[in-house]
């Protein structure tokens, strides 16, 4: 699509300079004005309807980029509650009857963040969180663009689902150098920050043990 | 034959600059011309950025009229070059005219398509995004743009093309004046670009950039180019007053 309308305007272009010097043999009045007008009108046309067509910007970023940082400590010395909800990507809550559970992810190599709280009691419930501290563009809060991991209870197995790799492209327009150069806006400099920083946190009960030895975890610090 | 009728001049250069405006329209067509072809370079993107993790690949294209702008500024270069070449000073024979009004007409001309040249060009960035809206299929990221903004990126950027232009103006009237600046000047210019920073922290080329495009204040930004052009224009001005007539 993106080399049709070049092609397009080129062969329109050509078309219309073979019309003028054919035009011109025969006919006196000036194409320039014509054209100057039909331009001007497209101009217009576009200006008018850009502001249906645009996408506002999403809202600010708040987090600054030590948040995952914060996180991951709240996490480590299991201060779930004490962590921004925002960062709550899912929460979910599996009744659970078995004596172990397996941990597994859809990836070989899972570098996710693992905090594991064993509770006082034996609710019979496991709690899961998927946090992330956001993904943002230029300060600009693009989260919801990114699908999260999903946490899924499968008998005795609690599944960590990823997306599969995702190709996202993201157009930006731009004001022309001399607004940008007196408003203070900046050029786009394009800095992204988070979209790693996903961490998974499970409360589970204190009778039920984990089977799985080799999955990188960490057991919270009270 | 002596003429009893005594010329104003302001009447001369109005009727010069009247006649300019339509001998000179087909400059107008190069400047459509040459925006299409600067629209075609933009949605290609601006500049395009990419990031990729075990999560995700992503590209991050902006879109701009930045391209026009430049293609517009190299237009008014041109431009203000052709109008100093001799078959278009020998226009000005048509009317009663001295070298004054004559450059006189020539820089309200220049003035007058600057400015058509800075609508355009920033107008033309409304464009770029239709065209990326409905050829390019991806969604368009904007923030809005205030009255007071499109109002001072048209000035503004009529204002640097009206520089490109006195800058074209005064080559052209350094080459009427002797024909070894055609060489010298594009060998100056070659040279100027290639000029050795290593000895020079602060190159010239970046303190003109700074000078000019790093001005944040407008009305600072509005003296130095009214100064600069001034200038341009004048000494353009004395040297065309220094040549013969018919020269």
């Amino acid at each position: 699509m993106s080399l049709i309308l070049p092609a397009v305007l080129i062969i329109l272009f050509f078309i219309f300079a073979f019309m003028l010097k054919v035009w011109r043999k025969y006919v006196t009045v000036k194409i320039t004005h014509w054209l100057l007008m039909i331009y001007t009108v497209i101009l217009i046309i576009a200006m008018a309807v850009t502001p249906f067509i645009s996408t506002d910007f999403p809202a600010r970023a708040e987090g600054n980029k030590d948040s995952w940082l914060d996180l991951y400590k709240d996490l480590h010395f299991g201060a779930f509650d004490r962590v921004n909800p925002e960062y709550i990507v899912q929460r979910e809550v599996f009744d659970y009857d078995q004596p172990t559970i397996r941990i597994s992810s859809n990836r070989e190599e899972d570098g996710t963040h693992i905090y594991v709280e064993r509770k006082d009691t034996n609710d019979g419930k496991i709690e899961g969180f998927v946090y992330n501290t956001g993904f943002n563009i230029n300060g600009y809060q693009f989260t919801d663009i990114l699908e999260p991991i999903h946490l899924e209870l499968n008998y005795d197995t609690l599944e960590m689902n990823h997306p599969a790799i995702q190709d996202v492209t993201i157009a930006i327009t731009e004001k022309e150098f001399p607004i940008t150069q007196f408003n203070g806006q900046k050029r786009t400099n394009v800095t992204t920050m988070g979209p790693d920083n996903q961490a998974i946190y499970l409360r589970i009960p204190a009778n039920v043990e984990i089977s799985n030895k080799h999955i990188n975890m960490t057991y919270v610090e009270k | 034959m002596m003429s009893l009728t005594s010329a104003n001049m302001n009447v001369v250069v109005k009727r010069q600059y009247l006649f300019k405006l339509k001998a000179n329209i087909d400059a107008f067509s190069s400047l459509i011309g040459i925006q299409v072809i600067a629209l075609l370079f933009s949605l290609g993107g601006m500049g395009m950025s990419g990031s990729s993790s075990s999560y995700f690949t992503l590209t991050v294209r902006s879109y701009s009229a930045d391209v026009v702008l430049a293609f517009t500024m190299i237009w008014g270069l041109v431009t203000a070059i052709t109008i100093t070449t001799r078959p278009y000073r020998n226009f000005d024979f048509t009317f009663v005219t001295n070298r004054l009004t004559s450059n006189l007409s020539n820089v309200l001309f220049l003035v007058t398509a600057s400015l058509l040249g800075g609508v355009t060009s920033i107008l033309s960035g409304y464009l770029v995004r239709v065209a990326g809206y409905f050829f390019l299929g991806h969604t368009l990221y904007s923030s809005e743009m205030a009255v007071g903004e499109l109002i001072i990126g048209i000035i503004a950027a009529s204002l640097y093309i009206l520089t490109a232009s006195s800058i074209g103006y005064l080559f052209g009237t350094l080459a009427q004046v002797s024909k070894a600046f055609i060489i010298v000047i594009p060998a100056l210019l070659i040279g100027f670009l290639f000029l050795d920073i290593s000895f020079n922290p602060m190159p010239i080329q970046q303190e003109i950039y700074q000078f000019y495009f790093i001005e944040s204040s407008f009305i600072l930004f509005l003296i130095k180019i009214l100064l600069t052009t001034a200038i341009l224009f004048g000494t353009s001005s004395i040297l065309f007053n220094r040549m013969g007539v018919r020269q």
